[in-house]
């Protein structure tokens, strides 16, 4: 039923790394969160983490058998329903600190913006791989930036400023890719960049809040400046070799909030120390380098574009999440891929890397 | 097929592109980690080790502070202070009004404090026993108390700058903050671990730090002198009403200081309502022209070097001309001290005289001997602040420097080297380290260090000392010592004027440091005393007229208190009667000029330029060191029938009821003792018989 080739290119190294990387995240989240909930399960967080990981990996696996030449063919529908998810998010939504990002569907709450991503992944790669000719006119970016700007535009307005950065960066890091004029580009990151007091005007207090304490930390010490401070002492007291496992006196004392999600990064690094942090860097960076490797031998470009659109969704949220708990970001609620606990961005992140393997089982295209 | 190999080439490079930013970002967070967790680690160890362990310090008894006889001069009592922590507070309000009456403070100012985001905040520090144990029985949560020790004084203002004071945490001046390592001991610490919101975590043990107590000091003051030498000083203050007023006592064979003291004084229990200029010992932390006192080093170094015999002859003119600059005797006004011998010129403070002896000796030799006995450097004691005076460098020195410097002017010394350099002609020649804490024990009592004392170098020779001794001697025999004359004692003295260096850097006419420096006995002596009084503004500005008593008062008390015997050898000349000179007509200067070596104390009443009266009448034959009460008046002061009240304060009943008796007016006297209140007030007008009433104190 299934073609041996196509088991046969399976790419049996990055699923290591990614399951590695799945097995850290879960031990991470154990070490962060068993029995800090008062007289509940214990494992309350590892167990339903655990199960979302098992339904990702056979949402995973299911992908990865449908020709991803039928996403091309969907693209637009792929697309079209992002973008009605987005909207129904922001008349039917279920607000959270601040945001409107959640759907309620009863098992679990849908959350618009991480689908969007891959919708939007997908939809772009199939409009830079139909046009065929070399460079980009300026005139052929106006659709590409179009059909960007309308998702990103509904998240920020969710307020989710994070989320929105990352459809910025897979844009133009898929528009490089597929031969974007440098200058193009440049002229459209200094135009942002111009922009950027008038995104000060939109924003909420505490995401302007959170820019001033990236800038000055002494600024709010017991608001944001707190979780940025503590998330440092973490990191920073784990030194070369860490705590060891369940060693975290920041999350025992509760001192770090939301170690589970947005800031499990900090966990590890107290926990782990320099040489696990360096691991887990290690983890991401082979990775992003396999996904990258698999996209330059696809055998089309639309699967080039995919596999550079979820390598630099990747890359890019490991960074910025990352960079926030050490301090040369500011703080955003981006989750660290594989390792934040929540059900929706690990679902959408094993359904990407779905993509890649189904790219990268398919890359011959005429052989034997 | 073309179009695709280029895209080919195109799309290899631009993925090496996003590789190479994408290893950038990776070094850049790698780059960032290892400076967090492995350069700055042990940075944010400490703070995550600071922001989960709290402790309330727990503050050790301070030291205690002994006389040499071991007698408390200054002690700690331990008393409560009422400590919040926050986050164990259950009803803010609730406990803020119950505390708010019983510690006196603003329901809000407590409420606000209860609520601070803080692990433990003091409420109010020390507070007294009563108070504390009304707070412990109700029994509120949140709500505890830690012990500190607080300072008191059993003397009050007794030795005052002399011990300093503490304020809330520490010694802030004296031996206070002199020793305060050594008083204060190490602060002990409640510590517990604890969560986020400052909880004690319930399976963490509390550790107790127990504080180390302070050490004690014994000094070498003895409190008994202390108190001889601060009473004469209040006398003084009353009698003179000097800006300042000083004295330092010391025993001259092992530089210990028995009394050291300054007025105005402060109450370290009050210390915040003292002016700060009264809170550094002024005998250790003041420098001034010496004037006369001086003069001993250059007699000594003359004697040393052979330059000096007593029977030469010598002539004084009433001045001398030096490198174009006239310097005056004292006497010049009466044409000098005519022809004298170099005995004469000691015993009548000769300025002329003592410039012969430095040119004598050079500017080489002086200035060894200036600096051998101390001057122009700290001595070193254990008392803060101490100055080290200024004593002309060797190249600025010329002839009139020579000069001057040869009778104590153009040099600024402290009390405290004075006495050091007089210790050394007192215990034969060795100059020695003063020093003021003699033992500090530890709490147990052990001796953890004993001062011994130190030798510095060998001044003089024993010979010299014994020859200077016997020339002091003299002074107090027959010079402007002899108001300081105790019968039955051989005592050796020097007294001194000195004048004060104005704003501009001249001398200020008026303005006098009046001083006498001597030591008990002249041939065994157990103790060196100077006093000192700054700007006297009633009565004459003479050493001999204000410091020569002073010292006698202090010394007659101190030899008794020491039990120190009146000698029978060699057999003193029985006390001559006096002739008491005519002074009316002079003015209060040449006045005290004309008393000054014959033994008589003048006494000062009413205000203006000369003396129109006087009582013993001039030719009565009187004792030595009777006062001589003179009544100055402007003498084109129109008389009118009323007559101006005189100031009383200091006055004795008896010279009181002469007083008055004298101006026509009546005495009624309340209590015994001196004069320290009047009524009338000094300057008003009275008619004639007008009584006046005095309140009399033993100061």
């Amino acid at each position: 039923m299934i073609d041996r080739r196509l088991v046969r290119n399976f790419d049996l190294r990055l699923f290591i790394v990614l399951i590695i990387l799945c097995l850290v995240g879960l031990l991470t989240l154990y070490s962060a969160t068993y029995g800090l909930e008062e007289g509940g399960d214990p494992l309350y967080f590892v167990k339903r983490q655990a199960l979302w990981l098992g339904v990702g990996f056979a949402g995973m696996l299911v992908i990865c058998l449908i020709d991803y030449i039928n996403f091309y063919n969907w693209a637009r529908y792929i697309y079209l329903f992002g973008l009605l998810l987005l909207l129904l998010v922001l008349v039917y939504g279920r607000s959270s600190g601040g945001a409107m990002r959640w759907i309620p569907l009863g098992i679990f709450d849908l959350q618009p913006s991480e689908v969007a991503k891959l919708c939007l992944i997908i939809f772009l790669a199939r409009l830079m791989a139909d046009k065929k000719e070399g460079y980009f006119y300026f005139s052929e970016l106006l659709p590409v930036l179009a059909s960007t700007a309308l998702p990103a535009l509904i998240v920020f307005v969710q307020p989710d400023f994070g989320t929105s950065l990352v459809f910025i960066a897979l844009v133009l890091a898929m528009l490089y890719l597929a031969g974007a004029r440098p200058r193009h580009l440049g002229g459209l990151l200094a135009a942002g960049a111009a922009l950027t007091p008038l995104l000060w005007r939109f924003m909420e207090e505490y995401q302007r809040m959170r820019l001033v304490v990236f800038i000055d930390p002494g600024m709010d010490p017991t608001g944001s400046g707190w979780q940025l401070m503590q998330s440092m002492i973490a990191i920073g007291s784990g030194g070369l070799l860490g705590k060891g496992f369940m060693g975290s006196t920041q999350v025992r004392l509760e001192f770090l909030p939301v170690h589970y999600s947005d800031f499990i990064f900090s966990v590890l690094g107290e926990e782990a120390g320099f040489i696990g942090a360096f691991g887990l860097l290690l983890l991401y960076f082979l990775l992003i380098y396999r996904i990258l490797w698999i996209g330059s031998h696809s055998k089309d470009q639309f699967g080039a574009l995919i596999c550079c659109g979820v390598a630099t969704m990747f890359a890019f949220q490991v960074l910025v999440n990352i960079g926030m708990t050490i301090s040369i970001m500011p703080v955003t609620g981006i989750p660290l891929p594989f390792m934040s606990y929540g059900n929706n961005a690990l679902l959408i992140n094993l359904a990407a890397m779905g993509l890649v393997f189904n790219v990268g089982m398919r890359r011959h295209k005429i052989q034997f | 097929m073309a179009e695709k190999a280029v895209f080919q080439v195109n799309i290899k490079k631009r993925l090496y592109f996003l590789f190479a930013v994408l290893i950038l970002m990776a070094a850049a967070l790698v780059c960032r980690l290892a400076w967090i967790q492995i350069v700055q680690s042990e940075h944010y160890t400490r703070l995550a080790r600071e922001q989960w362990n709290r402790s309330i310090p727990s503050r050790s008894p301070r030291g205690s502070i002994y006389d040499c006889q071991g007698r408390l001069l200054a002690g700690s009592i331990t008393v409560d202070t009422v400590v919040a922590i926050p986050p164990q507070v259950e009803e803010p309000r609730e406990t803020a009004a119950l505390l708010s009456p019983l510690l006196g403070m603003d329901r809000e100012r407590i409420y606000d404090l209860l609520t601070m985001d803080r692990s433990a905040i003091y409420l109010k520090r020390k507070v007294e026993p009563e108070i504390s144990q009304k707070i412990r029985d109700l029994k509120l949560p949140g709500i505890t108390f830690t012990p500190e020790g607080r300072r008191y004084y059993p003397g009050g203002r007794l030795a005052s700058q002399l011990l300093g004071f503490v304020g809330m945490d520490q010694g802030w001046s004296g031996l206070e903050i002199y020793y305060e390592e050594k008083l204060k001991g190490r602060e002990g610490r409640l510590l517990f671990p604890a969560d986020v919101w400052g909880r004690q975590l319930p399976h963490e043990t509390r550790k107790y730090v127990a504080p180390t107590e302070g050490m004690d000091l014994h000094l070498t003051i003895d409190e008994t002198i202390q108190y001889i030498v601060e009473r004469e000083l209040s006398r003084a203050e009353l009698q003179f009403q000097p800006r300042k007023a000083m004295a330092i006592a010391a025993d001259p064979f092992t530089g210990a200081i028995l009394a050291a003291a300054g007025i105005p004084d402060f109450d370290p229990a009050d210390y915040e309502q003292a002016d700060p200029d009264y809170w550094p010992l002024s005998p250790v932390t003041d420098s001034f022209e010496p004037g006369s006192t001086f003069k001993l080093v250059t007699l000594a170094a003359a004697i040393e070097e052979g330059l000096y015999n007593e029977k030469e002859g010598f002539y004084c003119t009433g001045s001398v001309n030096i490198a174009g600059h006239n310097i005056g005797c004292w006497t010049s006004a009466q044409g000098g001290h005519g022809s004298i011998s170099f005995l004469e010129v000691v015993e009548g403070s000769c300025n002329p005289g003592f410039i012969e002896l430095g040119h004598r000796l050079g500017k080489e030799k002086l200035f060894e001997y200036i600096r051998a006995f101390g001057y122009g450097e700290k001595t070193g004691i254990d008392y803060p602040g101490e100055s080290g005076g200024i004593v002309f460098p060797l190249e600025q020195v010329g002839p009139l420097e020579l000069a001057t410097s040869s009778f104590g002017q153009g040099v600024s010394v402290t009390p405290l080297q004075q006495v050091a350099a007089v210790s050394a002609i007192a215990n034969g020649g060795k100059f020695m380290r003063p020093y003021l804490v003699d033992e500090i024990r530890d709490p147990e009592g052990e001796v953890v260090f004993k001062q011994k004392p130190t030798q510095i170098r060998q001044v003089i020779s024993r010979q010299t000392a014994a020859k200077v001794a016997w020339i002091m001697e003299r002074v107090t025999q027959v010079g402007s010592g002899m108001n300081a004359a105790i019968d039955g004692y051989r005592i050796a003295t020097k007294t001194g004027t000195a004048q004060k260096v104005g704003p501009g850097g001249a001398y200020a006419p008026g303005r006098y440091i009046l001083s006498l420096i001597g030591f008990v006995p002249a041939d065994d002596p157990e103790i060196v005393l100077y006093v000192a009084v700054d700007e006297v503004t009633r009565g004459p500005q003479w050493g001999s007229q204000v410091c020569a008593p002073m010292f006698k008062q202090i010394m007659q008390d101190v030899l008794v208190y020491l039990k120190i015997p009146p000698q029978e050898q060699p057999a003193l000349p029985p006390a001559a009667m006096i002739r008491v000179p005519e002074l009316c007509g002079l003015s209060l200067d040449q006045a005290a000029a004309a008393v000054d070596t014959r033994g008589l104390l003048l006494r000062v009443v009413g205000s203006g330029d000369t003396i129109v009266n006087q009582t013993p009448k001039a030719g009565a034959e009187v004792r030595p060191q009777t006062g001589v009460i003179v009544y100055l008046s402007d003498r084109d002061e129109p008389e009118g029938p009323e007559i101006p009240v005189p100031e009383l304060t200091g006055f004795s009943v008896k010279e009181a009821g002469e007083v008055l008796g004298w101006l026509g007016l009546k005495l009624a006297v309340e209590g015994t003792g001196v004069a320290v209140k009047q009524e009338p007030l000094p300057g008003r007008r009275v008619e004639p018989g007008a009584v006046i009433t005095i309140t009399c104190d033993i100061p």
